[in-house]
């Protein structure tokens, strides 16, 4: 069914993800998950930005090794750096550890969407595809909401910065 | 009215209080802000630097008096900096045109290399048509920036297509009437904050 969804049109990739996944942002009898996925509204076709959270009900550690999604010519993983600052360090992978989860979040962790081919709004939905090492792709139907509910959503849960 | 917004409050208070390192801090802190209070205030920078009009800008003289937030950042920021300036042109929104017209926001960039007067304006107007954008050179900048004891800007490795990303502090700065900056607004500030900190900072009158 992965495969039948490729050379769909825009317009039935959703469709045909919703089949795939089961559910929006999860995937069933897996042992990893996708949960809480949003992306910030883009400002400019220049970058977007992905969170989520990949929990890892599994018994060994997985490793998220990239993603991918139709509107963007590359993704990157970013981190923010030091107490206070919103300095970012590029890194090529993250550890999901084995009965936990990967948190990627504003000031965080984030998915960086890079060279957008098209600008979505908030109330709409893109289409993502998570890689990991064990648990293989994962499709992720990824609501876009405006930086107002981002900044809602990053102020929720532990601290910002935590190291 | 300060009164209704300090009932108001109260039960968000505990619960934010409870879920952001900003709001946690802010429990302890005087007249009931939400922010950080500075152990010490700060003069305003002598700034003068370009605006999106393209003229030159003279933070103290421009700014003298007003409630003057003033955030370094830059427009390729992926949240931090949106979400700020997002936050602040919703609460303005609301606050009441004697209140909002005593408020001026300040966006200085750290990425002065990209961020041109029109970019700056065209990034801002998302958020607020008022806000002020400034850039000019590095020099300038970083060393307002190191007269409020803000980490410096660090410019991150260029990707394969060229894009690169700016490290830079995250609070917004609050310089009240009295021209001072007296407290300061990291990341994971909410709405409901700046909107029970924006009126309390007009009119507290502070001692030192």
């Amino acid at each position: 069914m992965a495969a039948g969804w490729v050379g769909l049109g825009g317009a039935m990739v959703v469709g045909a993800v919703i089949l795939a996944c089961g559910a929006p942002g999860s995937v069933p009898s897996a042992a990893v998950t996708v949960a809480d996925a949003y992306a910030a509204e883009p400002l400019s076709r220049e970058t977007g930005a992905v969170y989520l959270t990949i929990e890892n009900a599994g018994s060994r550690p997985d490793t998220l090794l990239g993603a991918s999604t139709p509107i963007a010519a590359m993704t990157h993983l970013h981190r923010m750096a030091g107490p206070g600052t919103a300095q970012m360090r590029s890194q090529e992978v993250a550890e999901v550890p084995a009965g936990g989860s990967l948190r990627l979040r504003p000031g965080g962790l984030h998915l960086m969407l890079l060279s957008l081919t098209s600008q979505p709004r908030a109330g709409d939905t893109i289409d993502l595809t998570l890689r990991l090492q064990h648990a293989g792709t994962l499709a992720v139907r990824v609501p876009v909401v405006s930086y107002l509910e981002v900044g809602e959503r990053a102020a929720v849960g532990e601290p910002v910065n935590p190291r | 009215m300060l009164l209704a917004a300090v009932a108001g409050g109260v039960g968000c208070a505990r619960r934010e209080s409870d879920r952001t390192e900003a709001a946690a801090a802010g429990e302890a802190q005087p007249f009931g802000l939400r922010g950080r209070v500075l152990p010490a205030a700060l003069p305003k920078p002598e700034l003068v630097l370009t605006d999106t009009r393209g003229m030159a800008f003279d933070l103290r003289r421009e700014t003298s008096g007003y409630l003057t937030l003033v955030f370094f950042g830059y427009t390729s920021c992926p949240d931090v900096c949106p979400i700020h300036m997002a936050n602040l042109g919703a609460v303005l929104r609301d606050l009441r045109p004697s209140v909002r017209e005593r408020i001026k926001v300040v966006f200085v960039t750290t990425d002065p290399a990209r961020d041109t007067p029109e970019r700056l304006r065209t990034w801002l107007d998302n958020f607020d048509r008022t806000f002020i954008g400034l850039t000019g050179d590095s020099a300038t900048i970083n060393a307002a920036q190191r007269a409020l004891y803000l980490p410096l800007p660090q410019i991150g490795p260029a990707d394969s297509a060229g894009s690169y990303e700016v490290g830079h502090a995250a609070a917004v700065v609050a310089f009240t009437p009295d021209d001072s900056a007296r407290v300061m607004y990291p990341f994971g500030i909410r709405q409901a904050d700046w909107a029970n900190d924006l009126p309390k900072l007009l009119e507290i009158r502070w001692t030192e």
